[in-house]
């Protein structure tokens, strides 16, 4: 996956894995009907017990670059407490993705987990 | 594809957008800080921590928001033509015989259009295909006392301008002949080509570098070189299948050998000169042309010229330069230069001056058409839109805006106009075929534009574009300005459209009227053409040429002809034969001054000029040429008699001894020499240049004592027998008559006289052929134009016409007022078009012939066929309107 913009060259590759994974961990929030981004915040939080500490602010770049490409759609409506909030929805695209990049992160997940949880001989030379 | 959001989100700019979602996030987050215990000043602390600095992630959601947007725009107004598009095809395809009948006038009209122009195109604005066409001319003889400005050239005159023009920095002369081509060259027997024999120079003037070889050095062309000659493309891939090692060979011309030096390119041909050269003009292959010293001498004029302009030189110094140089020339031999001057014209302006009228006036005929077809399509138009009134009424009621409607109709049109472009630019590259074959040859220049692929293709997108702004855009203006203002709703409403379809109907009265002069004049053309007595007997009679073998004495070319014509004669149903240089009609021949004995003889330059036709005896009899006084040719007049002999034309007979004591006079007569020959015979005037031409003075050689040896052999069959089958089956025993005389002979030219006679007329009927077409289909569209506004006018007014019907009014009445308004209308549209009629009659003025372009008769005829067929047309619906049954159409409502 191609990453829109490399300004943010302060962070190290480890963010940048964070940040394909973003897209995958909104993709996957919106699995189960739409939300507005602070929804989609407080979902994350709850569903990793704050675990990830995402700074919050990196998801809204996220959703509209998600919103050009076409993986979710967005539209403007009432939240529960009555304010003007806009909605994101998975497309059926976004919805392929979502079960690609799955997919791809648990082969990865797979790999990594093989390689460290693995009790390696000592070799010498 | 993804249907793209309808929400109006994309048009809140992306920054407002973009900060409302940004302070939504903060204050949910302050808030849910605030009911966690925290002051104002702490929540928004924490909340801001947590987000990270919002400034910076708003800009990064700015920059994906606005090129979000960009492409949403675009998708949407994809999407909005994808649905114009669906729906316009929905419209057309719920209407067939409307789209059909448009689509159809389109396609003709635009396919008729782009083949003719791209016809005109090739004919008078494409160059010849010679590298800096611009800077070549052509140099003539003229004799301005005769009206005579392009006359073949005296050799004497040639090498004065080869010498002595700087302006004009190479100038090379050529004739046409013909040879029989040996059948060494692999064909079974031998065949006869087109030979050009041209002097050194004359490839280098033209700009063409010898394809295979080289071409004719100075060394070639002096007389006593080795004979050589320089193949044409296409004799070497027939003749020689393209073979590289043509060079060297030899070929048999006439019976005797020539060197191969080279081949020149595809289409080098010069079609220069067409009507003053004896023979065909596309030669076969090019011999060298000795000019020297031994030519100058005054004697002749024979050749034809072709110069290149010096770089700097303009045509205007070419002219002064030549003005001395022909000065000079009438000091040098004045007696042969009486009356003669020297012509220099671009070689351009030679080619396109006899094609531009009928060009013009072809593509003026087509313009109209176009013109007559738009009209009729924009009316069709109208209709379906005046038909569409309520649909388009309720999607204003509904919310589209004018442009929006106006959008609409601009994609239903665009659709026609597509298919239109597709369907016309197959008509003209599938008329432009047609074209090639059927087009006379005069008329078809050939000169690569109509080889352009895209060349048609272009013009009817471009006259497409043009066709439908008038077609869709005269009609759709007045509808969407008024659908805006809630037109639509008063039935008067529509009477500014009925004023437009009038005005429609008027113009196409306009041009048909036009049009129908116009072939009327060509059409009377023709017909005086036909009413022309040639002179001879076309029906009945069939011509052949054949060449013996150059270099036979005289008394052997005798002989062969002897042979042949006893051998014709015992075919079945031959009467006659005789035997001419040159056919009537068919080719131009050779002329010369003359002047009789038994007067003072005036300057050359006054005295009379007549055609030269050398003839075998029996020649009158078989071509069915009147003999007036005095005797044919027989066998009393022999080689040895002296003086020689000659049969003159009634006119020159009838010039100098209007007594008829025209036999036994003598004429002096400027052949070769200025030998007196005895007038022995009378015959009737023939139209030897063509039927449009006044008969000419000619004079009769007999072949014994002017030997010629290629000739014209006409046969005349039995009465009774004239059929074209009879004919037919004649050309195999003519064929093989000829090859027990000379197996080594070909034949060439078959031909039956009344086809020569009709190909003498070949422009005029291509041209009133086309002419009559064009005006026909622009009748048949201006009464279908008539007949449609009447009977919509009368459907409008279906529920007066029924109240007045039920009142008592006479049927005759209501027939009275509809018949009138159109009347009306037509009267006024057919002083307008007589108008028109007369101003383009004067442009085919030099085409007509028999008719003046005033002609009082075609044009009351054509008025009143177009009245009385426009009343009829107007007349038809109204006579129905008369019979309506008052009580149904009242109850209808």
């Amino acid at each position: 996956m191609a990453s829109p913009t490399r300004s943010t060259s302060h962070r190290t590759s480890g963010s940048d894995l964070l940040r394909g994974t973003l897209d995958s961990l909104v993709l996957k929030t919106l699995e189960h009907g739409p939300l507005h981004g602070y929804g989609i915040a407080r979902w994350l939080e709850q569903t990793t017990e704050d675990t990830l500490r995402i700074e919050e602010g990196s998801l809204y770049p996220a959703l509209y670059r998600l919103d050009k490409r076409g993986d979710v759609s967005s539209e403007w409506g009432k939240s529960e407490l009555g304010r003007r909030a806009k909605y994101y929805r998975l497309t059926d695209q976004g919805h392929r993705r979502l079960v690609a990049e799955t997919e791809d992160w648990r082969r990865f997940s797979v790999a990594v987990s093989r390689v460290l949880l693995t009790d390696v001989p000592a070799v010498s030379g | 594809m993804r249907r793209p959001n309808r929400s109006p989100l994309w048009r809140l700019p992306a920054d407002r957008e973009v900060r409302e979602e940004l302070d939504f996030h903060l204050e949910m987050r302050i808030q849910e800080y605030r009911d966690q215990g925290f002051d104002e000043a702490e929540a928004r602390r924490r909340a801001l921590a947590r987000f990270g600095d919002p400034e910076r992630h708003a800009a990064a959601c700015r920059r994906l928001a606005t090129a979000r947007n960009r492409r949403w725009r675009v998708t949407q107004w994809l999407d909005d033509v994808t649905g114009d598009l669906r729906f316009a095809v929905r419209q057309l395809t719920r209407r067939p015989l409307y789209a059909l009948t448009l689509l159809g006038l389109l396609v003709g009209g635009l396919g008729t259009a782009a083949s003719v122009s791209t016809l005109a195109i090739d004919a008078l604005w494409t160059a010849p295909p010679y590298p800096e066409a611009s800077r070549l001319v052509t140099l003539w003889n003229a004799q301005p006392s005769r009206g005579n400005s392009q006359n073949l050239v005296s050799p004497v005159d040639f090498m004065a301008w080869r010498d002595e023009l700087s302006a004009v920095e190479s100038v090379a002369a050529f004739i046409n002949a013909t040879a029989n081509l040996g059948a060494s060259s692999g064909e079974a027997s031998p065949r006869r080509v087109q030979t050009r024999w041209v002097t050194e120079g004359y490839f280098s003037i033209l700009g063409r570098e010898p394809l295979v070889g080289r071409h004719f050095e100075p060394d070639d062309t002096v007389e006593g070189a080795a004979p050589s000659v320089v193949l044409g493309y296409d004799v070497w891939q027939r003749d020689f299948g393209g073979r590289g090692d043509i060079v060297g060979r030899t070929v048999e011309l006439d019976g005797r050998p020539n060197t191969v030096i080279g081949v020149t390119p595809p289409r080098v041909e010069l079609a220069m000169g067409a009507a003053l050269s004896p023979y065909g003009d596309a030669p076969d292959l090019y011999r060298p042309l000795p000019i020297d010293e031994r030519w100058r001498t005054p004697r002749g004029r024979w050749m034809m010229v072709v110069g290149r302009l010096s770089d700097r030189a303009t045509l205007d110094a070419a002219h002064a330069e030549l003005a001395a140089v022909t000065r000079r020339q009438h000091e040098r031999h004045p007696a042969f230069q009486e009356g003669w001057e020297a012509e220099l014209l671009p070689l351009t302006e030679h080619l396109r001056r006899p094609v531009r009228t009928p060009m013009l006036a072809l593509a003026g005929a087509v313009a109209l058409v176009l013109l007559i077809v738009c009209t009729n399509a924009s009316n069709l138009f109208l209709g379906h839109l005046l038909g569409r009134l309520r649909e388009l009424r309720v999607r204003r009621a509904l919310g589209a805006g004018g442009v929006r409607i106006a959008r609409q109709l601009f994609v239903e049109s665009a659709v026609i106009g597509v298919l239109a472009v597709v369907g016309g630019g197959l008509i003209a590259r599938g008329l432009l075929v047609v074209a090639r074959h059927q087009m006379p040859p005069e008329l078809l220049a050939d000169r690569g534009a109509m080889a352009m692929p895209g060349l048609p293709w272009a013009i009817v997108a471009g006259l497409a574009i043009a066709s439908l702004l008038f077609v869709a855009g005269v009609p759709m203006i007045p509808i969407v300005r008024r659908l805006g203002s809630g037109w639509g709703r008063s039935v008067g409403a529509s009477r500014s459209l009925h004023r437009i379809r009038a005005t429609l109907v008027c113009g196409q009265l306009v041009v048909a009227l036009v049009l129908l002069v116009g072939a009327g004049l060509l059409l009377r053309t023709v017909l005086a053409l036909l009413d022309v007595d040639p002179g001879f007997d076309d029906a009945g009679a069939v011509s052949f040429s054949v060449a013996p073998p150059r270099g036979l004495e005289d008394a052997e070319i005798f002989a062969f002809y002897d042979r042949l014509e006893d051998e014709l004669r015992t075919l079945p149903g031959v009467s006659t034969v005789g035997a001419v240089t040159h056919l009537p009609l068919a080719s131009a021949g050779a002329a010369t001054s003359y002047w009789p004995t038994d007067r003072e003889a005036p300057d050359p330059s006054e005295q009379q000029v007549a055609d030269i036709r050398v003839v075998r005896n029996g020649y009158f009899e078989a071509m069915g040429i009147e003999q007036i006084a005095g005797r044919s040719f027989d066998s009393r007049d022999g080689a040895g008699r002296e003086p020689g002999v000659v049969v003159v034309s009634r006119r020159v007979a009838e010039r100098f001894w209007p007594d008829g004591s025209a036999i036994g006079r003598g004429l002096s007569i400027y052949w070769g020499d200025q030998g007196v020959r005895e007038v022995i015979g009378v015959v009737d005037d023939v139209h030897h240049a063509g039927l449009d031409v006044e008969a000419r003075d000619a004079i009769y050689f007999p072949q014994t004592q002017e030997r010629e040896s290629g000739l014209s052999v006409v046969l005349r069959l039995e009465s009774g027998l004239g059929g074209d089958a009879a004919l037919g089956a004649l050309a195999q025993p003519i064929r093989d008559a000829v090859r027990r005389v000379d197996p080594e002979v070909p034949i060439f030219d078959w031909r039956t006289l009344d086809t020569v006679v009709e190909a003498s007329m070949a422009n005029e009927r291509f041209l009133a052929r086309i002419v009559v077409g064009f005006a026909v289909i622009a009748l048949v569209l201006a009464v279908v134009g008539i007949y449609g506004v009447t009977a919509l006018r009368i459907h409008e007014q279906r529920r007066e016409i029924g109240v007045r019907l039920a009142l008592g009014a006479a049927p005759n009445q209501i027939i009275r007022q509809f018949v009138g308004q159109t009347g009306r209308l037509a009267s006024l549209a057919l002083a307008v078009g007589l108008g028109v009629a007369l101003f383009a009659g004067r442009a085919v003025e030099s085409m007509l012939y028999g008719v003046a372009w005033r002609d009082p008769s075609t044009l009351a005829a054509m008025v009143a066929l177009l009245g009385v067929t426009t009343l009829a047309a107007a007349w038809l619906p109204a006579r129905r309107a008369a019979r309506l049954d008052p009580t149904e159409v009242l109850r209808e409502e």
